[in-house]
C-alpha cells in the first residue's frame, strides 16, 4: 500500500517551513524516493525546494552542501570533483542509479540514518558536520550516535576542506545492489605523514560508525603490523549482524578485507 | 490540488491528489510510454526527464513537480529516429517494455556526453544506464545499438 | 533463401521503442472497475469468518467476492493442452489459503484508492494452521495442504494429495542398481553420488501480469490479457465460469515479456467474474510485489545424482532421484519434473541403464510453474555438475568425457519414447545434431587446453574455466498444435493470421519471414495479426520453444497452399494449365514467356470483376517429434578468494538451433537466455521468513543481472539443418538458459577447488565453502 499525503505545502522560507513542521503529523519531503516505499499517512507534507537550501558552495574552509541539493548535483559539483582526488564523486556514483541520484537529496539521505547507506559512510570518513535549523551544527558522528533532532530541519552538510587522502570500498554481489558492507577511510597529509585517520564502516547492516580503536592504531603508525592490528581492532569494536540477505559473520570478514584495501589505497 | 507542468513543451494544468506520484498522473493524462514495472525505484521503465535530467517518475511526488518541465518518450521519439533504427536493427527491443525508458536515458546520456559530463567509453555508458533493467535482451544488443548511435568505439 | 536467414527488424520495433500504447494496461477502457485482491498474510490457514459488509457499503465499491460468492469448481491454472497433466487443485477463491499471497477476497471499485481502502475494511478471522515450509519434510507431513476431496487429476499423474504429493513419476531402463553395484565393486569403474539444490527463480518479465474484461455489443465476454496462451485461457474461463466458449473472446495485445510466467491463468478468472457479474469493464494489474508473491516461480529442486562409468570414461548408468517443490498448487508440476529428465538424460545416450524417480510435493510456499528451461535447467545443473565431478575422479578432461558419451546425428535414445510431457513420448532419430562440433568450437574459443586447471592468480583473485552442454526440444510432439491462415489482399499483400503468441520474442516477424520465403515476396508484404480467439486460428500458445518449429511449420504449409492457389488462379486467368506457369512473388508468367499477369492484377480482378473469390489458405501442424537444439557453453570466471565473489569474465556459447530464421533475433534470444541463466547461477537468491513470507519480493532485494554484471558473451550458431523444421529451423527460446549454472559452478571449482552444489553461488556461500 502506498504513502498517503493529506496536504502538501511548499513554503518559501526556512522559518515558515520550521513553523509548519511543528504541526502534528507534519513531515519534511526531500526527494520523496524513500518515503515512497513506506505506507504511512503524512498529514502535512512540507516540500523544501523553495526555501533556498539547495546550493553548494565554499565557506570558511568548508564545502557546504545544502540539504536539498540532489546527490547528482553534489557529485558533479566542481568543489566535490576536485576534493580528495574526486573521492566523493566516485563514492556517490555507485549510489543506485542516475535517475535516483537526480532526485534523492542530501538531507533525505543523511537524516534517516539508513544502515545501508554508502553516502553516509563516505562522508563520515571525512571531517564532516551537519547543521539543523534549530539544533544547530554538530559533528556527523555525534549526529549519528545520538537521537535525531525531532521536528527539526537539516539545512547543510559541511565537509572540512583539508588535504585528505581517502578511499571508499564496498562489497556487492550484483553491482546494482545495496552494499553488503562498505568501508571508507581517510587520513590527513601533514608534512609528508598521514595523520588524523578516520575509519568508517557501514551496512553492518547498522548505520555507518567510526572505529575509534582502529583510528588510534593507525594514528600510531601504518606499517604492516599496525594495519593488521587496525583491521582486527575494527572487527572487534564494531558490531556486525545478520539481515535476511547476508550474515553478520560474512560482513565482518569482508569488512576486514575492505578496510585493509582502503588503508592500502590511502597510503598509496 | 492543482499543478502546472510543462510536458513535452506544452503547459498543462492538472488536478491531482497530493499523494499521487508523477507516474500515475502521467499515465492518467495519456502519456502511456511511461511504464510501471517495479514501483521501487529500480527498473527505470518509468524514466522521464525533469528539467532535462532523467528521473524516476514512480518515485517523485507529482505535487513537487508544480512549475517544472517534464519530457517523456513521446516528446523525444522524433529526435531519436536514428537511435530507434539502430536498436531495431539489432533486434534488441524484445518485449519493448523497457524501451521507452531506455530511450529517454540514451537521449539524456547523449547530452551529458556532449557537455563533457560523461565520458564517451563503454564503461561510462554502461554505468550511466545501470538503472535501466531489461530481462529479455541480456543488454548486449542494446549496447551494440547504443554504442553505434553514440559513436563509442 | 531471401527472406529467411535474414535479420529483418521486428515488425513492432518502431511502435514499441517509441512507447506506443499497446500493452494491456495501456488500452484498458478508462472507465474500468479497478480490481484488487485481498491476499493471505498466513502461509496456511482456514478462513473462519469473513465479513465484507463494511467494504460493500463504501461509496465507489461495486462488488466484493469471497469464496462464498464464486462457483466451486476445481481447475488447474496451467496453460497446457487439454486434458492437462496438472492436477485440478485450485479454486477461484477457497476457504483455505495455502501461502502468503493466496487470494482471500476480491474487490472491484471505481478507482484504485477506493479499492485499496475497501480491502482494509474486509474483516477476516483465520484459523491458522501449521504450514509446511521445508519441501524435504513435505511428504507425509501431518499438515495436509490439500485436504479437500473434490480435487483430482485428469489422468494418472501419481497424484496423492493426502501425502502432499502433487505428482510423481518413475522409469527405468536396464537394471541400474545392478550396474552401480557392479561398478562399485569393480576397480576399473568409478561411481559418483551427489546431491544438488536449485532455487525458486522468478521470471521478472518487466510487464507485470495484467488483464481486463468487458462485455461486447452482443453480450459476449471479451478478455484482453497479457498471456502466452489465449486459447487455453478461453477454454479455462469457459470451464470454470460455465460460459460457453462461443461467448468468450480472448485477445492478446503486445506482451511485456513472459518466459513461461504468463503460461497460466493469473487475473483472467477474476476480471471475467467481475465483468460477468457487473456487466462493466474491469481491470486487474498486478503490482510487482504481487508478481513476486502471488504468481509463480521456477520449481525449487533437490537432485540426487548417481553416475557410474568405466575408468576409460564410458558412462554406464545415470540415476536421478528428484524432489520437486511445487508450492501451494501443482501447475506444471509433473511436466517440469519429467523435462528435468527427458531434456537432459538423452544427451548421454550410450549408457546401459538409466533411472529417473521423482516426486513433486506441495508446500506452503509461492506456487511454482512454467519457466523458460522448464525443468531442464535444474536437471542440467545437477547432471553437468556431476559429470564434472566424475571427470575429476576419472582424472579425465571434462571435455573429453563429454565427447566420449554424447549423442550424435543418426542416433536415438530410448528416453524419447518413454518420457514425454506428462505421458509417453515419441520415438525419434536425431536428424540434426552438431553437439560435438559445438563442444570442440567452444573449447577452442575459450582456449580450454591452455586454461583448464591452470588456476592463474592475480592478487587475491583466481581464474578458472568450466563447461556444460545442454539440449531442449522444439514444441511438444504429438500434443500441441499450431495453425495459420493466409489471405491475399487486392494489392497483392497478404494477411497472416496466427494463434501463435508473440510475447516480445519477434515471432510475428519470424512467421512472416517464413511465409514470405515460401511465397517469394518481401516480409514487408506480410501483415501479421496474432492471437485473438475470434479472428485467428487455434494455437496452443507460446511455450516449450514451439513457435518457430510448430507454428512456423503451420505457416509454411499455409503459404505453400497459397502459392499453389495463386499459380492455379493465375494460370486460369492466362488460359493455361497450372503446370504451364510459374510465380516469382510478383508475376504469374507462362513458362514459355508468352504472357503474364501480376499478382496485383490477379488479386484485383478476382475481388472486383472476374470470377470473384477470396484467395485464402490455411495450415495446421502438430510436431511428429520435437527435435532438440543443443548448446555447449564454456565460461571463464575469476573468484576473489578474500570475499568469495565470482565474476564471469568470458562466456562462450555455441548453439545448434537448426537454421536461424532471423539471426539477429536468434542472437538476442541466446544472449538474453544466457543472462537469465547467469542470474540464476549467481544473483537471484530467494529468501523466506520463518513464517513463510517471501522476503525477496521486490527488485531491490531480488537481483536480476544489471548491465554491469553481464560478461563478455560470445554466441555462435553452427550451420545445421533440421529436415522436419521450416527451412531447417529448430528452436532457440530456451536452450540458451540451461547451461550457465553448471558451467559457472564447474569453473568455480576449476579456480578454487571448491564445489558449490546449491544455487545461487553467492559470495557468502563461496566464502564459507572455501573456509571449510
Ligand atoms: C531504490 C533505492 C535504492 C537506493 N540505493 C542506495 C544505495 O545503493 N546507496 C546509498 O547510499 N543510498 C541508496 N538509496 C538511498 C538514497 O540515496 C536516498 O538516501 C533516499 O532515496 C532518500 O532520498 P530523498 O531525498 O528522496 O528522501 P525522502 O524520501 O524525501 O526523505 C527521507 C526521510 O528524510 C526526511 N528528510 C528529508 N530531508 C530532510 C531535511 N532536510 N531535514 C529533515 N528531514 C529530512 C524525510 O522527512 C523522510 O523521513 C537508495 C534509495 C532507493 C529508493
Ligand atoms: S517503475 Fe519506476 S523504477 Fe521501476
Ligand atoms: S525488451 Fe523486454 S525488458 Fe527489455
Amino acid at each position: 500500500m502506498a504513502l498517503r499525503i493529506l496536504e502538501y505545502v511548499r513554503p518559501k522560507t526556512l522559518e515558515e517551513a520550521f513553523e509548519l513542521l511543528q504541526n502534528e503529523g507534519a513531515e519534511i519531503l526531500g526527494g520523496t524516493t524513500y518515503a515512497r516505499l513506506s505506507s504511512r499517512t503524512i498529514k502535512l507534507a512540507i516540500d523544501l525546494q523553495d526555501v533556498g537550501i539547495s546550493d553548494i558552495y565554499e565557506e570558511d574552509g568548508y564545502i557546504v552542501v545544502g540539504a536539498m541539493a540532489r546527490l547528482a548535483n553534489m557529485q558533479f559539483h566542481d568543489l566535490i570533483m576536485n576534493y580528495a582526488n574526486g573521492y566523493l564523486y566516485d563514492a556517490i556514483s555507485y549510489v543506485w542509479s542516475v535517475q535516483l541520484r537526480n532526485i534523492a537529496t542530501v538531507g533525505g539521505t543523511v537524516v534517516p540514518k539508513w544502515g545501508f547507506s554508502d553516502f553516509i559512510t563516505a562522508v563520515l570518513a571525512l571531517s564532516t558536520e551537519v547543521e539543523f535549523y534549530k539544533a544547530g551544527r554538530m559533528k556527523l558522528e555525534d549526529f549519528l550516535e545520538n537521537p535525531t533532532p525531532r521536528k527539526d530541519i537539516m539545512t547543510k552538510l559541511l565537509i572540512k576542506k583539508e588535504p585528505r587522502k581517502a578511499s571508499f570500498k564496498f562489497m556487492r554481489n550484483s553491482v546494482y545492489d545495496f552494499s553488503i558492507v562498505n568501508a571508507a577511510l581517510s587520513a590527513k597529509e601533514e608534512e609528508g605523514k598521514l595523520v588524523d585517520w578516520r575509519v568508517a564502516v557501514g551496512a553492518r547492516p547498522g548505520v555507518a560508525a567510526l572505529s575509534r580503536k582502529a583510528m588510534e592504531v593507525l594514528n600510531e603508525g601504518y606499517d604492516d603490523e599496525h594495519i593488521e592490528r587496525a583491521v582486527n581492532a575494527m572487527k572487534e569494536e564494531l558490531k556486525f549482524a545478520d539481515d535476511f540477505r547476508w550474515s553478520g559473520e560474512y560482513r565482518k570478514e569482508v569488512a576486514g578485507v575492505l578496510v585493509k584495501k582502503a588503508i592500502g589505497e590511502v597510503i598509496g | 490540488m492543482k499543478i502546472k507542468v510543462k510536458v513535452n513543451g506544452e503547459w498543462k494544468e492538472w488536478e491531482i491528489d497530493p499523494s499521487d506520484y508523477l507516474l500515475d498522473v502521467l499515465r492518467r493524462e495519456g502519456y502511456l510510454s511511461v511504464k510501471r514495472a517495479c514501483d521501487t525505484g529500480t527498473c527505470g521503465a518509468c524514466t522521464v526527464l525533469v528539467d532535462g535530467f532523467p528521473a524516476l517518475s514512480c518515485s517523485v511526488l507529482a505535487a513537487t513537480m508544480d512549475g517544472h518541465e517534464i519530457t517523456t518518450a513521446e516528446g523525444i521519439a522524433d529526435e531519436m529516429e536514428e537511435y530507434i533504427k539502430a536498436l531495431a536493427s539489432e533486434g534488441a527491443e524484445q518485449c519493448g517494455f523497457c524501451s521507452p525508458g531506455l530511450m529517454v536515458m540514451v537521449y539524456a546520456l547523449k547530452k551529458e556526453i556532449e557537455n563533457g559530463k560523461v565520458e564517451k567509453n563503454e564503461e561510462a555508458v554502461k554505468r550511466y544506464l545501470i538503472g535501466n533493467l531489461c530481462r529479455c535482451s541480456g543488454y548486449l544488443g542494446q549496447q551494440r545499438a547504443i554504442f553505434k548511435f553514440l559513436g563509442v568505439k | 533463401m531471401r527472406e529467411v536467414k535474414k535479420s529483418v527488424p521486428k515488425k513492432d520495433s518502431y511502435g514499441l521503442i517509441r512507447g506506443k500504447p499497446v500493452y494491456t494496461d495501456d488500452i484498458a477502457p478508462r472507465d474500468s472497475l479497478i480490481v484488487k485482491v485481498l491476499r493471505s498474510p498466513h502461509a496456511f490457514a482456514r478462513i473462519k469468518s469473513i465479513d465484507t459488509s463494511e467494504a460493500l457499503t463504501m461509496s465507489g465499491v461495486e462488488l466484493v467476492l469471497t469464496y462464498k460468492d464464486v462457483p466451486r469448481k476445481p481447475i488447474t491454472r496451467a496453460g497446457q493442452g487439454y486434458p492437462e497433466p496438472s492436477p485440478y487443485d485450485k479454486f477461484i477463491l477457497d476457504e483455505y489459503v495455502r501461502y502468503v499471497g493466496d487470494e482471500v477476497a476480491v474487490v472491484a471499485a471505481k478507482d484504485e484508492r477506493t479499492a485499496e481502502e475497501a480491502l482494509k475494511k474486509i474483516k477476516v478471522e483465520y484459523d491458522v494452521l501449521e504450514p509446511v515450509l521445508d519441501f524435504e519434510k513435505a511428504e507425509g507431513n501431518p499438515s495436509v495442504i490439500h485436504p479437500e476431496d473434490d480435487i483430482f487429476p485428469q489422468f494418472d499423474i501419481g497424484f496423492d494429495p493426502k501425502r502432499n504429493i502433487a505428482a510423481s513419476y518413475e522409469m527405468e531402463i536396464g537394471d541400474v542398481d545392478e550396474i552401480i553395484k557392479e561398478c562399485e565393486e569393480d576397480p576399473d569403474c568409478v561411481v559418483v553420488k551427489d546431491r544438488f539444490y536449485t532455487q525458486a527463480q522468478a521470471h521478472v518479465m518487466l510487464e507485470p501480469h495484467a488483464s481486463f474484461a468487458y462485455i461486447d455489443m452482443s453480450g459476449r465476454l471479451v478478455i484482453v490479457t497479457s498471456t502466452q496462451t489465449p486459447f487455453h485461457v478461453r477454454r479455462q474461463v469457459s470451464m470454470v465460469l460455465g460460459i460457453p466458449i462461443k461467448d468468450i473472446r480472448v485477445i492478446k495485445p503486445r506482451i511485456g515479456g513472459g518466459f513461461g510466467g504468463k503460461q497460466a491463468l493469473h487475473g483472467e478468472l477474476i476480471v471475467s467474474l467481475v465483468t460477468w457479474k457487473t456487466k462493466k469493464p474491469a481491470k486487474l494489474v498486478y503490482t510487482r510485489r504481487e508478481v513476486f508473491e502471488a504468481t509463480y516461480t521456477r520449481h525449487p529442486s533437490r537432485f540426487d545424482v548417481t553416475l557410474a562409468a568405466t575408468k576409460d570414461g564410458k558412462l554406464r548408468a545415470i540415476a536421478y532421484d528428484v524432489l520437486w517443490d511445487t508450492g501451494a498448487y501443482g501447475e506444471h508440476a509433473l511436466t517440469t519434473l519429467m523435462v528435468a529428465g527427458s531434456k537432459t538424460l538423452p544427451m548421454y545416450n550410450k549408457v546401459d541403464g538409466v533411472r529417473f524417480r521423482g516426486k513433486v510435493v506441495y508446500t506452503n510456499h509461492v506456487p511454482a510453474g512454467a519457466y523458460r528451461g522448464y525443468g531442464a535447467i535444474q536437471g542440467n545443473f545437477a547432471l553437468e555438475s556431476a559429470m564434472d565431478i566424475l571427470a575429476e575422479k576419472l582424472g579425465m578432461d571434462p571435455v573429453e568425457l563429454r565427447l566420449k558419451n554424447i549423442i550424435r546425428e543418426g542416433e536415438t535414445s530410448p528416453i524419447f519414447k518413454i518420457m514425454g510431457e506428462g505421458r509417453e513420448g515419441t520415438d525419434m532419430i536425431i536428424k540434426s545434431c552438431k553437439l560435438e562440433q559445438a563442444i570442440r568450437r567452444g573449447a577452442e574459443i575459450i582456449n580450454w587446453e591452455k586454461k583448464f586447471r591452470k588456476r592463474e592468480k592475480r592478487g587475491s583473485k583466481v581464474k578458472g574455466v568450466g563447461m556444460a552442454i545442454a539440449m531442449q526440444g522444439s514444441g511438444i510432439a504429438n500434443i500441441d498444435m499450431g495453425s495459420a491462415i493466409i489471405k491475399l489482399n487486392d494489392d497483392g499483400s497478404f494477411n497472416l493470421l496466427v494463434g501463435a503468441t508473440d510475447l516480445g520474442t519477434g515471432s510475428d516477424t519470424i512467421l512472416a519471414q517464413i511465409a514470405a520465403e515460401v511465397l517469394g515476396v518481401s516480409t514487408d508484404d506480410i501483415i501479421v495479426y496474432s492471437s485473438d480467439t475470434d479472428l485467428t486460428p487455434f494455437d496452443a500458445g507460446a511455450y516449450a520453444s514451439s513457435t518457430t518449429y510448430v507454428s512456423g511449420n503451420a505457416v509454411r504449409i499455409a503459404a505453400e497452399k497459397m502459392k499453389k492457389l495463386i499459380i492455379e488462379e493465375g494460370a486460369r486467368k492466362l488460359g493455361l494449365g497450372p503446370e504451364e506457369v510459374e510465380f516469382d512473388g510478383k508475376v504469374i508468367r507462362a513458362k514459355d514467356g508468352s504472357k503474364e499477369v501480376t499478382l496485383k492484377e490477379l488479386a484485383t480482378v478476382r475481388y472486383y470483376t472476374e470470377d470473384q473469390k477470396q484467395l485464402i489458405a490455411d495450415g495446421s501442424f502438430v510436431g511428429p517429434e520435437s527435435p532438440p537444439p543443443y548448446a555447449a557453453t564454456f565460461v571463464e570466471v575469476e573468484v576473489d578468494t578474500e570475499t568469495g565473489k565470482v565474476d564471469v569474465l568470458k562466456y562462450v556459447s555455441i548453439l545448434d538451433i537448426g537454421t536461424p530464421i532471423n539471426p539477429a533475433l536468434a542472437r538476442i534470444q541466446a544472449e538474453g537466455g544466457a543472462v537469465q541463466g547467469i542470474g540464476m547461477a549467481l544473483y537471484e537468491d530467494v529468501k523466506y521468513s520463518s513464517s513463510g513470507k517471501l522476503l525477496t519480493n521486490n527488485l531491490m532485494y531480488y537481483k536480476i543481472p544489471s548491465r554491469l554484471d553481464v560478461p563478455d558473451i560470445h554466441v555462435e550458431f553452427l550451420e545445421s539443418y533440421e529436415p522436419t523444421g521450416p527451412f531447417g529451423a529448430k528452436s532457440v527460446a530456451e536452450i540458451g538458459i540451461d547451461t550457465p549454472p553448471a558451467a559457472i559452478a564447474n569453473a568455480v571449482y576449476d579456480a578454487i577447488g571448491v564445489r558449490i552444489k546449491s544455487l545461487p553461488l553467492t559470495p557468502e556461500k563461496v566464502f564459507f565453502a572455501m573456509k571449510k
